[in-house]
């Protein structure tokens, strides 16, 4: 009982934390004059760095959706609508959740890992030293570009799902591309696309604040790098979840 | 001489454990001040003090005009701009080279400058603790002595009052501890830059500092000059002398 009442303790000081974290970073938005280099700078590394992996498995998210709806589907007939239904669940839920949880990975522990060594080699301390804003030229270029560079990730890797679904979708039936774009993108709506890219930017807002929370939080030296790291990844990943369930009850209600 | 810096009262606890419990001292201008005490005496902490780093419990920290006052962020930028602090490992940023570390520091630091008066004051502080060859490399190229001397140049290229080394010569071979010793001294006697420095290395205490002061327990023990202290008939100042 005591154990659950310290984890309990520990996972509401986190949070309150966080959120004083995040007031430091809106102040930070409002005086600061934006550095475009430097978020360019991110945005390219996040972002490039990210392709092949976001690419891959958006490829093989639409494959296994789609091999394994079609059985389902074919038995009342209805195999015209696997594409439809591949692409509404890619472009509405999954795209977005599972190309977030790949960035809060990727992006995230990069994030964490980079502030964590700064902070436990002093680079912070130097920075606050010399009157340099650690807000200004450390998180914020890092937590704008992850907002960013996410939502276009996803909408890479949607389209990566899209070409895995024709490939297996032409493994039992044969549909041009043409065809496949019609029964696919052609069902597509507007609460569809873009409540879900908007939700992607709140993904890469959390994981770029949350990331840069426990990176800039770093304490004990590399074994802490290592520990904050993990807490970032493991953290950004819970609050895509909670943050995903809030938004499709709020979309849900609005619809 | 003007009284620069004075500390009083200071005190600072992590947990239950007390490191600081009333440290009083002060700095004047154009002196080089060594701090010494043992391993974890809290001498690191005390420097962090003064440049608020760590914000400590109870006391005064006094630096020119200004007062450190842990609401005020105002009072710790002032006190900040007049103080450089020579990190223990360096801290140069790692993504950089030499040369944009110290651009870095000074654009943010002196945005009025223009680049041309930049780019001269970078090459000037580099030459000064002779490192301009080594404008394009990145810290993980340079040796460690090379990495103090670099943090050095970061730290003055904004022209500081004071100075905080922490540690300045732990882990450098004789000759390069030697290096780093003269450049302080030169920084006192060239540019009148005052100088609290943290170490165990006697040889830097006996050649740079003006006065010792001993840190025991968490407040000031003894303090006095080199001849002074290094032949005080205290036993735990003696002990010092033979155990760092």
């Amino acid at each position: 009982m005591d154990t659950l009442k310290v984890r309990t303790r520990h996972i509401l000081l986190t949070v309150g934390e966080i959120i004083q974290f995040f007031l430091s970073f809106a102040r930070s938005l409002f005086r600061h004059r934006w550095q475009w280099r430097t978020i360019a700078t991110h945005s390219h590394v996040m972002g490039v760095g990210s392709l092949g992996l976001v690419g891959l498995t958006g490829f093989i998210t639409g494959f296994v959706l789609t091999l394994q709806s079609r059985p389902t589907l074919a038995d009342f007939g209805a195999e015209a609508m696997v594409p439809a239904m591949v692409t509404i669940s890619v472009f509405r839920e999954i795209g977005p959740v599972i190309t977030s949880l790949i960035c809060a990975g990727k992006i995230g522990s990069r994030i964490a890992a980079e502030i964590g060594a700064m902070r436990v080699t002093d680079q912070i301390d130097a920075m606050q030293v010399s009157v340099i804003s650690p807000m200004d030229h450390l998180i914020f270029p890092r937590v704008i570009a992850a907002t960013v560079i996410i939502p276009l990730l996803v909408f890479y890797a949607n389209l990566f799902a899209l070409l895995g679904a024709f490939g297996a979708f032409n493994l039992h039936e044969s549909a041009s591309v043409s065809l496949f774009l019609h029964l696919s993108i052609g069902r597509l709506e507007f609460f569809d696309v873009i409540p879900s890219l908007l939700k992607s930017m709140v993904f890469g807002f959390l994981v770029g604040l949350i990331s840069c929370y426990y990176g800039y939080s770093t304490q004990g030296g590399t074994s802490g790098v290592g520990s904050t790291t993990n807490s970032a990844v493991v953290s950004s990943s819970v609050a895509i979840f909670i943050v995903d369930l809030l938004v499709v009850q709020i979309g849900s209600f609005l619809h | 001489m003007k009284e620069i810096l004075s500390i009083q009262n200071l005190r600072k606890s992590f947990g239950e454990k007390q490191v600081l419990k009333d440290v009083t001292l002060s700095l004047k201008e154009g002196e080089n001040l060594a701090i010494l005490g043992r391993s974890g005496s809290g001498k690191s902490v005390l420097i962090k003090c003064i440049v608020g780093l760590i914000l400590p419990d109870g006391g005064n920290v006094r630096v020119l005009d200004h007062t450190l006052d842990a609401e005020d962020p105002d009072s710790l930028v002032a006190i900040r701009k007049c103080c450089g602090f020579l990190f223990q490992g360096g801290a140069l940023y790692d993504s950089m080279t030499l040369g944009d570390n110290l651009r870095f520091t000074l654009a943010n630091r002196k945005p009025e400058l223009n680049l041309k008066t930049r780019e001269e004051q970078v090459i000037a502080s580099l030459e000064q603790v002779g490192l301009e060859e080594s404008i394009d490399k990145y810290p993980s190229e340079l040796s460690g002595g090379m990495q103090k001397r670099a943090s050095l140049a970061r730290t003055i290229i904004t022209k500081p009052r004071i100075i905080l080394y922490d540690e300045p010569t732990t882990g450098l071979d004789a000759a390069t501890s030697r290096e780093i010793s003269e450049l302080i001294i030169r920084l006192r006697d060239q540019s009148g830059v005052s100088s609290i420095i943290i170490t165990h290395d006697i040889p830097c205490v006996k050649a740079c500092a003006n006065r010792i002061s001993i840190l025991k327990d968490g407040s000031i023990h003894e303090e006095g000059d080199y001849q002074r202290v290094r032949h005080s008939a205290d036993p735990f100042t003696q002990s010092l002398f033979y155990t760092l």
